[in-house]
């Protein structure tokens, strides 16, 4: 296959065991302290049910709840815009911006801008575009994609970010102090924010009822953006609807919990209306969502509220990294997400996973992510998308578990083989050999065995 | 055919056929009670919050003491002041001025409308703010919160504030932090370094 595909884009990871244990390790400390957050509280599943059911309200509400989310919207003195698909979503930022001649313009972290290729799209057009998240500014200098929704540099050391930043800031070199490197992040930010003419959001929340937005950030960074430049640009996918205000008291007790094991983000900012002189937009993106929404056994995971649990909860996340994913959303979300955007493309993401449940038993909305990465699998098999490999294996099991004779001849070859010449299996051709020892072969198979000794108990 | 009206008419037609497979259509959920015996007292609970949030919370009996505390900490820096009482306020009229104006401000103290115990988050309206930009741009910020509006949960705080009425408004939990260096928590990333929250 000359497509990327996840098996082969982990091996950048997996060749390496130490730093694979590393990345394990740091991702299984967020998921224990999602896990603290979360048994503090005797509500949870009675909050988990509150959100799940919201949301589900959400998916079968979406037309009505967009239109009242608008209606109120544009009463607060906010634009409103749609874009169908990526390419309208950064020709309508670009509008914005071109029309108040923006040359610079700081980010906060929004997946839906990466989804669409905004910055790359802007940068064409001659406006710089500063990320200010921590995570996404070390990644942006590195030239890389985000590997985390939540945290998008995971994947680097402090080593990596003390190089780039020795080298695009300025720094020490061999300095690798996140005291330090923090603090030459945030000297250099702010004079980004203090000379940016345009700032752009993400969207956690949008509330219907009352036309406002909420946007979640434990820097501050999405604040210092907004409420210094003159143009507020927030971007959102369609499903970042909910009812009422007073639902985020259950959407902001399980978001971080789930996140990153706080309480609450640090910032939970409401933007309603433009401050007086400033310009504020909305861009409501379908990119998918709409033809997503059609399909029974798949739009549940349009209520992903993008809190990364069931990435940091995932075994095979976090031993093959977020770039082996090749999309903007990694993880079981990601693998279940990316499909409806591109079958074929994507049809070695639902394989991705031990199925183990896991990432729904986190999941805050209750999402079952790991029945859908199952429906996935049986829909990219009927329609040939499954890999040339596994399709041969899977006809050859097929063939030997449906034919005794066969399956007890192909068991006896392969004890002997196995004993008598191991290499045949003990070498990197085997993927089962790759970072384990095979096991020893039994003497005999169980049916031999029962046969002896079924009588002499 | 606009994006919209195509975005709408592709909604609608998802909304009937879900309609049709359903018998009824679904109701607004309607939030349950939540549990808030399990928190305690309220006040220590709060207390305890900022503290785990690297902020410093005390106890003040009056605004002379808040003010004796600000004048020995930032001796000769730029404070600002926005509080109800307003004979603590500055005479300078920096609510009006340009955001980008407040960028050298070392102290600055707001009220909150309330405080949750759960998770430590105050509220604030930008009209308590002054200047919306003022809480996140200053180095270090302060806090006076009433005793009588802390309370249990965020059901609790909603249920006050469902009904905005201003433009903008936001909680903040403890100063601004980052984790993004390998997961090493470290406190003032853009926003405040610290935060000190007066107890009246």
């Amino acid at each position: 296959m000359s497509q990327p595909n996840h098996a082969n884009l982990a091996e950048k990871l997996t060749k390496d065991t130490k730093r694979t244990d590393w990345h394990n390790n740091s991702i299984w400390w967020v998921r224990q302290n999602r896990d603290k957050a979360v048994f503090g509280i005797p509500d949870w599943e009675n909050l988990r049910n509150t959100a799940s059911s919201i949301k589900s309200y959400m998916l079968e509400n979406l037309h009505d709840l967009l239109l009242e989310f608008e209606k109120n919207a544009l009463a607060n003195g906010v634009q409103v815009h749609w874009a169908a698909d990526a390419k309208e979503h950064n020709e309508i930022v670009h509008g914005i911006l071109s029309k108040r001649a923006v040359k610079k313009m700081v980010k906060s972290k929004s997946m839906l801008t990466e989804e669409c290729g905004l910055n790359h799209y802007l940068e064409d057009q001659g406006i710089e575009v500063i990320d200010t998240d921590l995570g996404e500014r070390i990644i942006q200098l590195r030239h890389e994609p985000p590997s985390h929704i939540v945290a998008p540099a995971i994947h680097l050391k402090r080593e990596d970010i003390s190089e780039t930043f020795h080298e695009h800031l300025g720094t020490e070199k061999g300095n690798i102090d996140p005291q330090y490197l923090t603090e030459a992040a945030r000297q250099s930010l702010r004079k980004d924010f203090l000379s940016a003419d345009a700032a752009l959001t993400g969207v956690n929340f949008a509330i219907a009822d009352t036309g406002e937005f909420v946007v979640c950030t434990n820097e501050g960074n999405a604040d210092m953006g907004a409420h210094l430049a003159p143009v507020h640009i927030a971007c959102m996918g369609l499903e970042k609807i909910i009812p009422k205000r007073e639902h985020l008291g259950v959407f902001l007790r399980v978001l971080a919990r789930s996140s990153t094991g706080q309480a609450i983000t640090t910032y939970s900012s409401h933007f309603r209306k433009p401050r007086p002189g400033q310009e504020m937009h909305i861009v409501l993106v379908d990119n998918g969502r709409s033809r997503h929404i059609q399909k029974p056994k798949f739009k549940d995971a349009l209520k992903c509220i993008r809190c990364g649990a069931c990435m940091n909860t995932c075994p095979v996340y976090r031993r093959s990294g977020g770039h082996s994913y090749h999309v903007t959303v990694p993880g079981p979300i990601g693998s279940i997400l990316a499909p409806n955007a591109d079958l074929k493309k994507n049809s070695d993401l639902p394989f991705a996973s031990s199925l183990c449940g896991a990432c729904s038993n986190v999941c805050p909305v209750k999402i079952n992510i790991h029945e859908q990465l199952y429906e996935w699998r049986q829909i990219i098999t009927q329609e040939g998308h499954s890999s040339t490999g596994k399709t041969i294996g899977m006809k050859a099991m097929n063939f030997v578990l449906s034919n005794p004779k066969v399956f007890e001849l192909g068991g006896k070859m392969g004890r002997t083989l196995m004993r008598t010449v191991p290499s045949l299996v003990n070498n990197s051709m085997n993927p089962w050999y790759k970072s384990r020892e095979m096991p020893e072969p039994p003497k005999e198979s169980f049916k031999d065995w029962y046969r002896k000794n079924r009588n002499n108990e | 055919m606009s994006s919209r009206e195509e975005i709408l008419g592709r909604l609608q037609l998802a909304a009937k056929e879900q309609k049709r497979q359903a018998n009824n259509a679904m109701i607004q959920p309607v939030l349950p009670e939540f549990n808030k015996e399990y928190l305690g007292d309220k006040v220590k609970k709060f207390m305890e919050l900022i503290d785990i949030l690297h902020g410093q919370a005390m106890e003040v009996s009056s605004l002379k003491e808040v003010k004796q505390y600000i004048d020995k900490k930032y001796p000769g820096q730029r404070v600002f002041i926005n509080i109800e009482d307003a004979e603590y306020n500055n005479p300078e009229e920096w609510q009006n001025s340009d955001p980008h104006d407040l960028e050298d401000i070392e102290f600055a103290l707001f009220h909150g409308t309330l405080a949750v115990a759960e998770n430590g988050a105050i509220w604030f309206t930008e009209e308590q703010m002054g200047q919306r930009v003022a809480p996140y741009i200053c180095q270090q910020m302060g806090v006076l919160i009433k005793k009588e509006t802390i309370l249990h949960t965020m059901a609790e705080a909603y249920e006050i504030l469902k009904d905005p009425t201003l433009g903008f408004g936001g909680f903040i939990a403890g100063p601004s932090k980052t984790a993004d260096i390998e997961q090493s928590l470290v406190t003032g990333a853009h926003g405040p370094r610290g935060l000190v929250v007066f107890i009246l």
